[in-house]
């Protein structure tokens, strides 16, 4: 049994159908980079697996973590599974950290928030230090807009990771990043998702081919092409994938 | 440090403006205090020897500046009619309007804080907007008519609270809290119904923030990520709501205070305008101003404090 199953997963906004009948699974040390443009419904897949799509979405299907079913699962026990079990790291981190709170501060939530459960008493300055930051106590007594890109999406894997979870979900985590800083942030990750399950979400196929063998090709909400991503990129079967592949031609 | 000192420049300024032009503005209004203390069958030279007496005929800016060195060592001139120093009058209301505008600005928040998230938080269900209905109908109700409808259900149907009325918090604490109930209550109300409106549009803007999707996303609940990591955010876009909202509560103070017959700053102004006692008009409006004022500059300097990006901007 796989860490992670997805089973005929649809998401529906009224009538708007955002996943369509999608399934694929993950090992417990696995990784599947979901690749598509926006609107594919890779996003949505994601925020559907961390039970934090909006109030409006109509989830059917199945997604089992560690054999746990989590489709209908009540909101108190997926908060207790959110940050511990599962994490996410999203694609901004100027926004998505709290402006007014210090990173410091905001990275010990995380341990206090499943306290009880881990009964692990980790500092944050090792954490930082886990994530390459080289002064973690600056940085950690600093606001999000005194650091630099790179410097924040590293405390936001931090965040992801200091629980140890199982899966980890990577939503276009090095988008918003420069070149040199996403070779960099990607080398961490590679790094810090070695003992544990990863989605890696993203639009870039050059990007998801650094950190995973695997890959699916999402459009219209629908998985049009899976496979290893080597092949999938010499020899795109579907006629998305093969627009895919063309226009990322010069990055890959 | 500077930024706080260049606003602090401009608040100095705008109360040397202010009372610049209630003191023009007073002087202004025709029928001065002579031809009202001797009535409208004076005769032309006894009006003019009384305004000798009273320095009435002296060059304005000086009588202005004379004025203004007497406010600024807390001297606000002394009443034709009573006879009285103006400040001794002044004082005690002051108190009194300080407690109503103070305890309603709270009582508001109380009200709005929750009746906004709640509102926000569910606006997609029938009961989320229910709430908003409501509240928006508040905006409708003016402070005296919520004030009589008080009165009437918890001070002559209920017998719970004193139907006006004031005792001083020097005197006995408990009477002081229960003669303010309601008209604090009214107050409030009113008032919450507008701040609750920029609390409930607040709150839906962080539910679309990336830091609240963070907050879910590490075990927080929709209210816990609020609390922890909205509440903070928020309240620097209501800080100016509040400020703003202080004038108006000013007012509705005023009014509040005739329907509970509470002694506070505008039941002597309104005493004053009728009796063309223009040294108390003129004390008392330079009090609201200059309150109105120091309230703004506040809000300014607490955004520094709420804000650290601001902060180190300042710094």
């Amino acid at each position: 049994m796989s860490f992670l199953e997805v089973d005929d997963l649809t998401v529906r906004f009224g009538d708007t159908v955002a996943v369509d009948h999608v399934g694929f699974a993950v090992e417990d040390t696995g990784r599947l980079g979901i690749i598509g443009a926006s609107g594919s419904g890779k996003s949505v897949t994601s925020l559907a697996i961390a039970g934090l799509l909006s109030e409006t979405a109509r989830v059917t299907g199945s997604i089992r973590l560690d054999g746990q079913e989590l489709v209908g699962l009540r909101e108190r026990e997926y908060r207790e599974l959110r940050g511990s079990k599962l994490s996410m790291i999203f694609q901004e981190p100027m926004t998505a950290l709290d402006p007014t709170m210090r990173v410091g501060r905001q990275i010990a939530e995380v341990i206090a928030l499943h306290e009880r459960r881990s009964g692990k008493r980790l500092t944050v300055e090792a954490e930082l230090a886990r994530v390459g930051i080289r002064d973690p106590q600056r940085v950690g007594e600093s606001f999000p807009h005194q650091l630099s890109g790179g410097q924040r999406q590293r405390a936001l894997i931090a965040m992801a990771i200091i629980n140890r979870p199982g899966l980890v979900i990577c939503d276009e985590p090095t988008t918003a990043l420069d070149v040199l800083v996403q070779k960099q942030i990607l080398g961490l990750l590679d790094e810090v998702l070695t003992d544990r399950a990863a989605l890696f979400v993203s639009h870039d196929l050059a990007v998801v081919r650094e950190v995973c063998r695997h890959i699916i090709v999402m459009e219209h909400g629908r998985i049009v092409e899976q496979g290893d991503v080597d092949d999938v990129i010499a020899t795109p079967e579907h006629e998305y994938t093969a627009r895919l592949v063309a226009a990322a031609r010069g990055t890959l | 440090m500077r930024r706080v000192l260049i606003r602090l420049a401009w608040f100095l300024g705008s109360l040397l403006l202010a009372s610049f032009l209630i003191f023009a503005a007073t002087n202004a209004l025709p029928g001065d205090i002579a031809n009202f203390l001797l009535g409208t069958n004076a005769r032309p030279e006894e009006v003019t020897a009384l305004r000798e007496r009273l320095g009435l005929n002296r060059p304005f800016l000086v009588r202005y500046l004379e004025w203004l060195g007497g406010v600024v060592v807390g001297d606000f001139g002394t009443s034709q009619i009573t006879g009285r120093p103006v400040t001794e009058m002044i004082l005690p209301r002051l108190e009194v309007s300080a407690w109503l505008v103070g305890l309603a600005t709270i009582g508001s928040l109380l009200i709005a804080l929750p009746v906004g998230a709640y509102a926000a938080l569910r606006r997609r269900h029938l009961d989320g907007v229910a709430v908003s209905a409501v509240s928006q109908f508040g905006l409708a109700v003016p402070s005296f008519w919520a004030g009589i409808w008080l009165v009437v259900l918890f001070a002559v149907q209920l017998r719970w609270f004193p139907a006006g009325g004031y005792v001083s918090y020097w005197d006995s604490v408990g009477e002081w809290a229960l003669h303010l109930v309601l008209p604090v209550g009214a107050l409030s109300i009113v008032q919450a119904s507008v701040i609750s409106r920029y609390v409930r549009s607040a709150v839906i803007d962080v539910l679309h923030t990336d830091y609240f999707r963070t907050a879910r996303a590490i075990g927080w609940s929709r209210i816990g990520a609020l609390w922890r990591h909205g509440l903070r955010n928020i309240s620097i876009s209501l800080l100016t709501v509040i400020g703003l909202q202080v004038t108006t509560l000013l007012v509705g103070a005023i009014i509040i205070e005739q329907v509970f017959a509470i002694p506070g700053l505008g039941s002597r102004l309104l005493l004053a305008v009728t009796q063309r006692d223009l040294v108390i008009v003129q004390g008392i409006v330079l009090v609201l101003v200059w309150a109105v004022l120091l309230i703004n500059f506040l809000v300014d300097v607490a955004y520094q404090f709420l804000d650290p990006r601001l902060k180190r901007a300042a710094a």
